[in-house]
């Protein structure tokens, strides 16, 4: 009996392969910046609420870093440059598959 | 287009008289700081870059007539005054703090920790300054935004 897959496992195969990757863009903690300003920084480049960019500050204060966004990844890298320009630790990490 | 406007916040103005302190200019009361002195502290400043202390002098708008001071920029002004703050403190970290021990290893400063020791201080007392001042400028920004969105109507407000 043949073992070999048909088209249609093949292409399906492809087209999981071809699924794009995501990214997590992760601030990390540095002994420079202030707390207010990384909360400002994360405000401004993500547009996200003074209270969800508080709490990120504080995983990034406490744990060391934090995760601030997934996706695509040229999007993850243009996030990347705003938050390299602000003097921010920063760098990308691909999300892993299940 | 919103006005920044606040008393040369408490904190930095504690730090500033910290600094000038270290400088040997040390007045007991910070309250009474005068021109002069912050442009003896600037002038410092433009030692560790010159780049930045524009920006840092754009905060201040002294008069002479009367103990320091306030700040006093467009809100819009604001991302590159931080700008300038925060590339002057990591300056301040890269090239007066953390190159002093690598300089002790490899032998191209004297071990000697009193001589040192004013231009640690000194970069120390600034970079606490300008984190102080940083600090307190997010801050007043929030209120003022905060104070703007108060008073920006709403749709409930123009409904008959």
């Amino acid at each position: 009996m043949s073992t070999a897959a048909s088209p249609l496992q093949q292409e399906e195969t492809i087209t999981q392969r071809k699924r794009p990757s995501k990214w997590n863009v992760i601030i990390d903690n540095d002994p420079v910046n202030l707390m207010e300003y990384v909360t400002r920084i994360i405000r401004k480049v993500f547009g996200y609420d003074e209270n969800q960019a508080a709490k990120l500050m504080m995983q990034v204060h406490t744990n060391g870093k934090a995760v601030v966004w997934t996706g695509a990844k040229e999007q993850a890298e243009a996030y990347l440059f705003e938050l390299q320009k602000a003097q921010l630790s920063c760098h990308l990490e691909e999300v892993e598959d299940d | 287009m919103i006005k920044l406007s606040l008393a040369f916040p408490t904190k930095a103005l504690v730090e500033l008289n910290t600094c000038l302190k270290d400088l040997e200019v040390h007045r007991p009361d910070a309250d009474a700081l005068k021109h002069s002195d912050c442009e003896f502290l600037l002038d410092q400043i433009t030692e560790y870059s010159t780049s930045s202390v524009a920006l840092v002098r754009k905060l201040i708008t002294p008069d002479e007539s009367s103990p320091i001071t306030r700040v006093s920029l467009d809100l819009e002004d604001l991302d590159a005054v931080l700008s300038g703050i925060t590339n002057l403190r990591f300056s301040l970290v890269n090239t007066k703090l953390l190159d002093i021990p690598e300089n002790y290893l490899d032998g191209s400063m004297p071990p000697d920790i009193e001589t040192l020791k004013p231009d640690v201080i000194r970069s120390y007392s600034l970079y606490r300054f300008l984190g102080a001042l940083s600090g307190q400028l997010i801050q007043a920004e929030n209120a003022a935004q905060s104070d703007y969105d108060d008073e920006e109507p709403t749709d409930t407000d123009n409904e008959p």
